[in-house]
């Protein structure tokens, strides 16, 4: 039989409706006999032509049996051709969106995870921190998480035996296993009911008896790991200072979001013996931190009373601390005191974040109307012919609320996309651990994405509005009624909002940026730069130290050796009481005990008389040196010679240390930047002080790591039980500034963002304002424009309106960031540069968004512009 | 509905035409036997257009047939006519047959009886 050849079939399925395939029988039966007949040629021809012929049947079976279908797709259609033909305009428009949806998820997910601090712990409303109030000298109280080692046993013989309470003393545990060793900085010693009082998911083991007896130690997963290489290690033996330990439990890790990281837990009674006499007998020092865990429903104010009615017992009055409670889940973020465990979160940095957040929406959103407004312009004659041919107004609407919905959609896709690459270099600025979890994080989700939708369907019905509102002659030509230039109409005024939002983010940031500078780089008064600290570890450590110190000085880069009781950066000193000559008052200041040397190694200068000097051997008994600030505080008008009734305390004996002053220094920071300077004492160490724990080293030289060996060499050989565990005290202070830092970071970036959205926000009006404009720029340029003046002419509105935006940010700037600053002991001020630099920031990258187009327009034939339209 | 259906003149011819086909009337017999009886090429696109319609408005039905290798396997369409159709096509001639009987005497030089 006869066949026709493949591109008749093809012409023929072009032809008709789908699923006709009796139709094709029909022809190819008549293909068969005219073949016969007339010969292929005129088969081919009359296949050909029947085939057109079929051309209707098609189009009446397409629109009645799809006519639904048919009415849906071609909303579709043309948002899809839209979508293609403005490619730039659709990238701009969805890269917005996406970046500000994406930016508003993350600090969501931020402040979720912030806010989840210790909610894991079971019955977490019970558990309270006990914080003290102490007076540690100068003018104001300290305020701080640490308490007496006394306070637990005090309350728990004392008070309401229906609380729990419970101690924890932070320490770093030198682990010794199978003769490899470890330091363990994350370690806890606990009491045996810490287990009670927060819920941790034993994998093995059980919580109430694990510490029960000293010597167990309980690790987390990741640690026993990390030790063993297996986790099936209940009832192994390891070595922590040398004695045996044995694992009597192992949990799961504490998640990232507890209020302090530990690992290993072991039992205050197994190193209680370790505890130096003052700690474990008086109430004069602090040491531990006490938790607390009551009953349901309990009356904690009651117990608050309670307790310090109870110290009055222990503390006479003009050093008895004022105690208070801490609920857990103010810990994290809503508290700020002396040796706080870890740099904890803050509700201002909290509200700042999500004030950020707003504007990058609104940035984002403004963005979004803006530019589909003005695109939906471009299509004013789509909607004047739909009039025309009877388009009803609602679908009309439709069909632009669909258009943005899809770019919604699509946006939500990105913005998923981005999340996923973006929230690793977010988590690591931020310092979190923050995972995309979908059910955890379901509400965020599902409100950033509603968000997105309902930000589309605003759109488009505003860009439908906007153009149906156009009569449809004026719309058939393309004729934008009341669009004359002027720089006050609404979507300019957008896009000033937006560079107005934007300015304040950058000046804000460029404050923080040198707050953050001015701390790191603030004369601190001593010079941190190769200066190591290490510690003694124990009372017998620094028995050692003084041939220690010869042995290290040999070497020719060391430059000064010497040793306190306080590691800087960290401590000013423990408080004692002083008494002015032939006065009664008792006059508390934070006291440094210090070896010969310390203020050559810190490189600290004096105002007046000398130092601690080794040819003087009555500096042992009869000198002190105090700070500038406690010259100002005891009021010494001649400071040098004036008597001082102090006291010297060894750790378990107190003796009376009445002495004259020999030297003042110039103040310096003992701590970070957030703390004022405070009145100090120094005195020499001796028999009747209490040993010394740090040791400062001052390298001179460039090689580095040539001199940290020979100290370790050294170290090893005399301080056998111990390695050396060393810091760089500029690291140390450096440290503290990580909160800051963090904040820096995520906070530019934001900057960035804003002004990148704004930017694109800007590009893409242009390219339509442009569009309008061409005609204009043709016959000023036939007139005889320069392209200079043309550009000036295109982008001076766009500039005045940045301009005026950052002008308008300033005060507001100004406003925030004073209170921001307020946090701060010692500032920066806000000068006017930085108000300087924004405006230059957003006025060139204005410029640059807008100078593109205008380049173009300008350089356009003014033949091709002139005729357009 | 009440409303008179009206139909156009080859759709007539159509359903005429596949009701001398009786069970043999399918798409190219239709065609062959209208070029057959009035000597008239109906394009396939026309007829398989009316063919469409009127099946639409219920005057015909269709059902698959065999497939023969002749067709390339494919089956063939059949239609017939239903009571609907047929009532339609009897009003249709009683519309003309009326119309001619109103004609009055010597209109018309044409000798009718024949």
């Amino acid at each position: 039989m006869k066949k026709p050849p493949n591109w008749l079939y093809n012409l023929f399925k072009r032809c008709t409706p789908k699923n006709r395939i009796d139709l094709l029988g029909d022809f190819e039966e008549w293909y068969h006999e005219l073949v016969e007949e007339k010969g292929n040629v005129q088969a081919n021809f009359i296949w050909i032509f029947q085939s057109l012929t079929l051309l209707k049947l098609k189009a009446i079976t397409k629109l009645n049996s799809k006519s639904h279908f048919l009415m849906i797709g071609l909303p579709f259609k043309t948002a899809k051709r839209n979508f293609l033909k403005n490619k730039l305009y659709t990238i701009i428009n969805l890269l917005g969106l996406s970046v500000g949806i994406t930016v508003c998820t993350l600090i969501a997910l931020f402040i979720n995870h912030e806010l989840s601090y210790d909610k894991h712990f079971g019955d977490h409303e019970q558990i309270y921190r006990v914080a003290g109030i102490y007076d540690q000298g100068g003018d104001t109280k300290t305020t701080s998480t640490l308490t007496p080692f006394l306070l637990q046993s005090a309350m728990q013989n004392n008070l309401d035996s229906q609380v729990m309470y419970t101690r924890l003393d932070f320490l770093q545990l030198h682990i010794t296993v199978n003769d490899q060793t470890f330091w363990e900085d994350y370690s806890i010693a606990v009491d045996p009911n810490f287990f009670e009082v927060f819920q941790i998911t034993f994998i093995s083991g059980d919580a109430s008896t694990a510490l029960k007896n000293p010597y167990g130690i309980v690790l987390d997963r990741t640690t026993a790991l990390k030790l063993f290489k297996h986790d099936q290690v209940m009832g192994e033996t390891l070595k922590i200072e040398g004695r045996n330990h044995i694992i009597t439990g192992i949990i799961e890790d504490l998640p990232d979001n507890t209020h302090f990281e530990c690992h290993a837990f072991i039992s205050i009674e197994s190193i209680k013996d370790l505890y130096p006499y003052w700690m474990t007998n008086t109430y004069g020092g602090v040491s531990h931190r006490t938790y607390l865990k009551v009953p349901e429903n309990y009356d904690v104010a009651q117990l608050e009373i309670s307790v310090n009615e109870l110290i009055a017992h222990y503390v006479d009055e003009e050093a008895r601390p004022t105690y208070f409670f801490q609920h857990l889940k103010d810990i994290h973020l809503n508290s700020d005191l002396v040796a706080e465990i870890e740099v904890n979160g803050s509700y201002r940095i909290l509200y700042i974040f999500l004030a950020t957040a707003i504007v990058i929406l609104l940035l984002a959103s403004i963005n979004f109307m803006n530019l589909s407004v003005a695109g939906a312009f471009r299509r004013l004659k789509e909607t004047g012919v739909k009039k025309v041919m009877g388009a009803s107004r609602s679908s009309q609407i439709w069909q632009f609320q669909l258009e943005a919905l899809l770019m919604g959609l699509v946006a939500s896709l990105i913005t998923i996309l981005l999340i996923n690459l973006s929230l690793p270099s977010f988590n690591a600025t931020t310092g979190k651990e923050i995972r995309l979890d979908l059910v955890d994080n379901l509400l965020i989700f599902g409100v950033c994405f509603i968000l997105l939708l309902v930000i589309s369907l605003i759109t488009g019905r505003l860009s439908a509005l906007f153009l149906l509102k156009v009569p449809v002659p004026n719309a058939l030509f393309g004729i934008v009624s009341g669009d004359r230039r002027n720089t006050l109409n609404p979507r300019n005024i957008l896009v000033g909002v937006q560079f107005f939002l934007a300015a304040i983010l950058l000046s804000s940031t460029l404050v923080i940026f040198r707050q953050l500078y001015f701390m790191q780089n603030k004369d601190l008064g001593i010079d941190t730069e190769q200066l190591l600290v290490a510690s003694f570890q124990s009372p017998e450590g620094f028995e050692n130290y003084p041939i220690l110190k010869e042995k290290i000085l040999k070497n020719a880069f060391i430059e000064s050796v010497s040793a306190s009781t306080s590691r800087l950066a960290y401590r000013v000193g423990g408080w004692r009481q002083y008494k002015k000559p032939n006065t009664v008052e008792n006059i508390h200041l934070p006291t440094v005990i210090v070896a010969h040397d310390y203020f050559e190694t810190i490189n600290v200068d004096f105002v007046l008389g000398r130092g601690f000097n080794d040819a003087f051997p009555s500096d042992y008994t009869d000198a002190y040196v105090i700070n500038e600030s406690a010259a100002k505080f005891l009021k010494l008008e001649h400071p040098i010679g004036a008597q001082l009734k102090g006291s010297a305390y060894t750790g378990q004996t107190w003796s009376v240390k009445d002495a004259k002053i020999i030297g003042v220094v110039e103040d310096f920071h003992f701590t970070s930047l957030h703390d004022k300077i405070q009145p100090a004492v120094f005195s020499l160490s001796s028999e009747i002080t209490y040993p010394l724990q740090w040791m400062f080293i001052k390298i001179n030289g460039n090689d580095l790591i040539q001199s940290l060996e020979a100290i370790e060499e050294i170290w090893s050989e005399i301080h056998t039980s111990t390695p050396f565990r060393y810091q760089f005290l500029d690291d140390a202070f450096e440290e503290h500034y990580l909160q800051e830092k963090q904040f820096l970071n995520v906070f530019s970036a934001f900057a960035f963002l804003s002004i990148f959205i704004g930017c694109l926000g800007l590009f893409g009006l242009t390219a339509f304002i442009m569009h309008r404009r061409t005609k204009e720029i043709g016959i000023r340029k036939v007139l005889g424009a320069s392209r200079l003046v043309l550009l000036k002419v295109l982008s001076i509105d766009f500039l005045k309106l940045v301009f005026m935006a950052c002008i308008l940010g300033t005060p507001i700037t100004l406003w925030l960031m004073a209170k921001w600053l307020e946090n701060f002991e010692y500032r920066t001020s806000i000068s006017w540069w930085i108000f300087g630099l924004t405006a230059m920031g957003a006025l060139v990258s204005a410029g640059v968004s807008i100078f593109y187009h205008s380049m173009k327009v300008a350089n356009t034939n003014p033949i091709e512009s002139i005729k357009y339209e | 509905m009440g409303q008179r259906k009206y139909i156009g003149e080859l759709e007539e011819v159509i359903m005429l035409t596949i009701g001398i086909l009786e069970d043999g009337a399918y798409g190219l017999a239709i065609k062959k036997e209208i070029d057959k009886q009035l000597s008239r090429k109906v394009s396939m696109g026309a007829m398989h257009t009316g063919l469409y319609r009127l099946e639409k408005k219920g005057y015909l039905t269709s059902r698959l047939g065999e497939a023969t290798s002749i067709r390339g396997g494919k089956p063939k369409r059949y239609f017939t006519v239903t009571m609907h159709g047929q009532q339609v096509l009897k009003e249709t001639m009683d519309d003309r047959k009326k119309l001619w009987q109103s004609i009055p005497e010597g209109v018309f030089q044409v000798d009718i009886a024949s």
